[in-house]
């Protein structure tokens, strides 16, 4: 949705505008919240966070400019900065070092940051390159089970299949991920 | 924290893979039109809000006096700041009410609790009392049965379960008008056996608190819904963490006191429990901390001292929490770079930072053990995803240009304990970290330890409590 678009339908419905921008960009914005609370927020703190996101989105996007580019750079950075404004809120109320901080603190090389960061990025690409390899609808489940941890039965609802059918699907499809992985060295 | 699964190496990922993730269909639209619902709610207190600054300013143009609650002092309120950490309970007792007024009704306990609640097994709830008969041993079993159930009571109002809670696992949820969401205790269909157990253990100013907490008209942790009772879970920490048996003394015929410690952050307080007779049950009317008072610190400060370690202490510790969020950094604005392509870092001009390693330098003069490496990891980007607060490029440093809340005390921390070598101390936190539901004030309580002739942050914790007006 261009800046354009959605100033042309706020000027005629605000309601309709801010449903329409919410309908193009609520899956972008929740990926991107959730990618960064994943193991420190609830669902519903994640939700909150989204809310937050796109009150700030409605509330503070320039309708007087008519912007003829995607929103979705916009959106995407204000969703970004609330996440990490969110995970800061949240790891600092749960106590001075949360369990995974400890865990990173260990992980971490102060002086190999860079070269951490090109390895885990080289690892994600593969991993994400080997789940669409599982082909549908075996890499969406695997992703909504394993990565946002979704029941087998919201699953279920989601792709229309039985909480049994997508439990089975998962189980070999986890395990074909985890042979295909192993083979470029790469343990799940 | 949740366990996580085992994709775990996609988190904090690049704009890539999230973009790819985001084409995995996971919303079902029922939480979709949650969301949105909930955005457009929050749209309408920012632009009711707005107005109402908008229509302010226009009023006055100088002088303009905001509302801010009641802040804590230092030292010489340290007394008045623990009955603030304890609740409305101890407030009262800090404005000098009487505490032998019992005027709760008599209520009979009929809690009947079902299937998935479970009372705690720890204590055997006592005979009935009968004050011409009470031996040291049957005061013993009423302090360990009190003080249980006031633990499992203080649980039950931090939001993580207690005596009635909804099972573990999935259940019916329901979310109210401010977008709480509450869970289904199975078995119960009314706030009756709340009210019962809470009646059955407390009464005075302790009943008062603990009802309006549990079931009273703001965020309360139990709300009936359609013939069902409904509790909301948190993550706020209680206010108890009993340690230790509990010591019975000051017997009198309708009272007695209990006396436990109590583990905090940083120290362990002695908590004064008053048991009093109510109808015939006995019951914990209130509470003091003992040894609150700084004159019992036993280190000999006076309060003009105690009072100046409380503000340097302060300004250490916003020192510290600023350079670790970036806040306040001397920049240059027109000297910037890019990190990640899309966040934006300016040159540092700030004569107290010119590397990575001052940066270091400056939290180790201010924090040491977990903290300090805690600290310095989020400088380094370890628990801010994808951006480090500050960058080395071509030996220049820059900082993030971004607007990190985080820690900040805006009145002097008040000192519960100070030594040659170490300070034990709570402070309110800003609240700019209170915007999440579910949360009201915070409490800060930490340990600064005298490490290399500086004192520096050895420990912290923050804790929520319920707003008082």
């Amino acid at each position: 949705m261009t800046g354009k678009e959605y100033t042309s339908l706020y000027r005629k419905s605000k309601d309709k505008a801010y449903d329409a921008l919410f309908a193009a960009y609520c899956d972008y914005v929740y990926a991107i919240v959730y990618n960064k609370l994943r193991s420190t927020a609830s669902r519903e703190d994640i939700e909150e966070c989204v809310s937050d996101i796109f009150a700030d989105v409605f509330f503070g996007y320039d309708t007087e400019s008519d912007h003829e580019g995607d929103m979705k750079g916009y959106i995407g950075t204000v969703a970004k900065r609330r996440a990490i404004n969110a995970f800061h809120s949240l790891t600092a109320r749960k106590g001075r070092i949360a369990d995974d901080a400890e865990e990173e603190l260990v992980n971490m090389g102060s002086d190999t940051d860079i070269e951490a960061d090109s390895d885990k990025a080289e690892t994600r690409s593969i991993l994400i390159k080997k789940i669409s390899e599982l082909g549908e609808p075996d890499s969406t489940i695997i992703l909504q089970k394993y990565y946002y941890d979704r029941s087998s039965s919201e699953i279920a609802k989601l792709l229309s299949m039985k909480a049994s059918a997508v439990r089975m699907r998962a189980a070999r499809a986890l395990e074909k991920l985890r042979v295909k992985l192993a083979d470029d060295g790469i343990r799940l | 924290m949740r366990e996580k699964s085992d994709l775990n190496m996609l988190e904090n990922a690049d704009d890539k893979t999230v973009e790819l993730l985001s084409g995995v269909p996971v919303l079902t639209d029922e939480e979709k039109e949650r969301m949105l619902a909930m955005s457009k709610k929050k749209l309408d207190k920012m632009n009711r809000e707005s107005n109402i600054n908008i229509n302010e300013g226009a009023d006055q143009v100088s002088g303009v006096e905001r509302y801010s609650r009641p802040k804590w002092r230092i030292a010489a309120t340290v007394a008045a700041c623990f009955v603030i950490a304890g609740g409305v309970a101890g407030t009262a007792l800090a404005l000098g009410k009487n505490r032998s007024s019992f005027t709760d009704p008599m209520t009979e306990v009929t809690t009947t609790i079902e299937a998935t609640t479970e009372a705690p097994a720890t204590a055997a709830e006592p005979t009935a009392a009968d004050p011409e008969a009470m031996t040291d041993e049957e005061l013993n079993d009423v302090a360990v049965y009190l003080i249980d159930r006031m633990s499992d009571i203080d649980s039950m109002a931090s939001g993580t379960g207690g005596y009635i809670a909804p099972a573990a696992g999935e259940t019916q949820t329901y979310r109210d008008a401010d977008g709480m969401i509450y869970k289904r205790v199975e078995g119960c269909d009314s706030t009756a056996p709340v009210e019962d157990y809470l009646r059955s253990v407390l009464s005075g100013s302790l009943y008062k608190s603990y009802s309006e907490m549990l079931l009273g008209a703001e965020k309360p942790y139990y709300i009936e819904y359609d013939g069902m009772l409904y509790y909301r879970e948190t993550v706020r920490e209680g206010r108890f963490h009993f340690t230790g048996d509990p010591v019975v003394s000051d017997y009198a015929e309708k009272t007695f006191i209990i006396t436990i410690d109590n583990e905090i952050p940083g120290c362990t307080e002695t908590i004064k429990f008053y048991a009093a007779l109510d109808n015939g049950e006995w019951k914990l009317d209130d509470y003091t901390i003992a040894g609150s008072d700084p004159a019992d610190t036993g280190t000999g400060y006076t309060d003009a001292e105690l009072e100046q370690i409380a503000a340097d202490s302060t300004r250490i510790l916003n020192e510290l929490f600023d350079m670790s969020y970036g806040r306040g950094i001397e920049t240059d604005s027109n000297d910037t770079i890019l990190y990640n392509e899309t966040e934006g870092y300016s040159k540092v001009t700030d004569e107290r930072i010119a590397s990575n390693d001052d940066v270091a330098d400056f939290i180790d003069q201010r924090a040491c053990a977990e903290i300090k490496d805690m600290l310095l990891a989020t400088i380094k980007g370890q628990n801010l995803p994808g951006c480090p607060i500050f960058l080395e490029q071509d030996g220049k440093l820059y900082c993030w240009n971004t607007e990190l809340k985080g820690l900040k005390l805006e009145s002097n921390i008040s000192i519960t304990e100070a030594t040659d070598s170490y300070i034990s101390f709570e402070a309110d936190i800003a609240d700019n970290m209170t915007e999440m539901p579910g949360y009201d004030d915070m409490i800060m309580e930490g340990v600064l330890r005298l490490d290399n002739g500086n004192w520096k942050l050895a420990e912290y914790n923050v804790r929520t409590l319920p707003r008082i007006s």
